[in-house]
């Protein structure tokens, strides 16, 4: 007979190294800590605000313009040729909720988290004009309804109830967005996020740091920007033959494992302090990792095992600095060409 | 440092490694799995003064942490770049290698929220109210997960399995 417990306790063993430690938990709780206590500032503000400006708005006609995408197609003069990793939407306020600055850019749009006093609830993705390769699988419609006098649609991703739902609806024409929903966000608090949101464009992502050497044709394909802490600063990278299939059609990328497994990462935490030596780059399993006292920083690398002379030598190459637009922080040899 | 921030800091130290396990469990990917125990053990952080009990407390965060992880738009992708990874190599090839893959492969099929519950019930010993409690859901939900979990298992498995805390059930 197997007892389940000793299976359970057998499958999380032969655990990997732990990433963090804990001045990087104590630092991402002070900085929860203070987004919590801005987002009530926020809200002061904003409240007081409302109280002043809701008799002038009501007593103004509906002076609403339908949404125009701008500058999201528009090649940013710094990268011509490449790919742009873009902001589509900027920070803003529905009641209670909050949508965040993007934290998330790639090559099918951006993210930002909705939350409501400093808790994450949903997220807004807004996908660029002419993007529609992504694919949730056979989910199921909750039924349609309007967004700024646009179709939308409430769907839940996969088949099994309980999976997660949200609201795609067209910001504009051959444009889509979605808003993901949660047990704490409802469908009529996704809709007003929906109904708020307006395009924005020329908006260029930035890192904190400037990588000199990426291994391989490694192409950049995702750019987390830590603005969604605790999550760490990443950029993702898959090789050309992978990006292509990614792009073409998701799906089949998601169903391959050689193709899913052609990926690399490298990403930034700060760390004042570690339990890795300073200035030496350690690989072990596809993982390497290098502490940095003086810029107070953790930088890991994550791919094949056969790439860690690779990573290495990329980890050795990143110069850490404040704002660098993506564009200018990943060599050109890296860049997706555009289509 | 406040003595409070140092009762914190011991508290992490002591607990992460097991957190992180219970979540890898719940969500199946070790990298999520990490990012649910910053983002729990960074909330607990927030609340660490007006917390009575800190062990329930970080466990019911960190595994509803590790289900809203699967939950997020972006957590396919991420999980593909992690899984992208080999496991690490194994010392050998003993049953209990084959063990471990075979139950993570079978803990696979099932729902988050599902393995959050007979991952609270078979490894941490919890009642059907305490995992009610730390997942904020109903005790029936509870009970209906811990029975269709179960049925899941041992069709992949066989009927070999044995567990505690069944006649709970």
């Amino acid at each position: 007979m197997k007892q389940l417990s000793d299976l359970l306790r057998e499958a999380k063993a032969e655990a990997p190294p732990l990433r963090l430690d804990v001045d990087n938990v104590v630092a991402a709780g002070r900085t929860r800590r203070r987004r919590r206590n801005t987002g009530w500032a926020l809200g002061a503000v904003v409240t007081v605000a409302a109280t002043i400006a809701v008799p002038q708005v009501l007593a103004r006609p509906e002076t609403r313009r339908p949404p125009v995408v701008a500058a999201t197609s528009a090649t940013p003069s710094s990268s011509p040729g490449f790919f742009p990793f873009r902001a589509l939407s900027q920070p803003y306020r529905v009641g209670e909720l909050r949508v965040e600055e993007p934290h998330q850019m790639g090559v099918d749009g951006s993210m930002a988290r909705i939350e409501r006093d400093g808790e994450e609830m949903g997220a807004l993705w807004i996908l660029p004009p002419g993007v529609s390769n992504f694919t949730w699988g056979d989910g199921v419609s909750l039924g349609s309804t309007t967004v700024n006098g646009r179709r939308g649609e409430y769907r839940r991703a996969g088949k099994e109830t309980g999976g997660p739902e949200y609201l795609e609806w067209q910001y504009a024409e051959g444009a889509t967005a979605l808003v993901w929903l949660s047990p704490r966000l409802d469908h009529a608090e996704g809709k007003a996020v929906a109904e708020a949101f307006e395009p924005v464009g020329d908006v260029p992502a930035t890192v904190g740091f400037r990588l000199g050497y990426v291994p391989g044709d490694y192409q950049l394909m995702q750019v987390n920007t830590g603005a969604a802490a605790p999550m760490p600063m990443r950029l993702s990278f898959l090789t050309t033959e992978a990006a292509l299939v990614r792009l073409r059609d998701d799906q089949a990328f998601a169903a391959d494992d050689e193709l899913r497994g052609a990926a690399l990462s490298v990403s930034l935490t700060r760390a004042r302090s570690s339990r890795y030596p300073d200035g030496e780059v350690e690989c072990a399993e596809g993982e390497c990792r290098l502490w940095r006292k003086d810029a107070g920083v953790l930088l890991q690398a994550k791919g094949l095992p056969a790439e860690e002379p690779g990573m290495k030598r990329m980890l050795l190459s990143v110069t850490p600095a404040e704002d660098v637009p993506v564009d200018d922080a990943v060599p050109a040899s890296a860049r997706l060409p555009r289509r | 440092m406040s003595d409070r921030e140092a009762e914190f800091r011991e508290f992490v130290a002591a607990r992460m490694e097991s957190l992180r396990g219970l979540a890898y469990l719940t969500c199946g990917d070790w990298q999520v799995a990490e990012d649910a125990v910053l983002a729990a053990l960074s909330r607990v952080y927030v609340k660490w003064s007006r917390v009575d009990n800190p062990d329930a407390y970080a466990r019911s965060a960190v595994v509803r942490a590790a289900i809203d992880e699967t939950r997020r738009p972006w957590w396919r992708r991420e999980k593909a770049h992690s899984h992208a990874m080999p496991d690490r190599a194994e010392p050998d090839a003993t049953h209990t290698v084959e063990d471990r893959l075979h139950i993570r492969a079978a803990l696979a099929t099932l729902p988050p929220q599902q393995r959050a519950v007979l991952v609270l019930r078979f490894l941490e010993g919890l009642s059907v109210r305490q995992t009610a409690a730390a997942l904020h859901c109903p005790e029936g939900t509870v009970k209906a997960y811990t029975s269709r979990g179960l049925d899941a298992l041992r069709r992949i498995l066989g009927n070999d399995l044995e567990v505690r805390h069944e006649a709970a059930v």
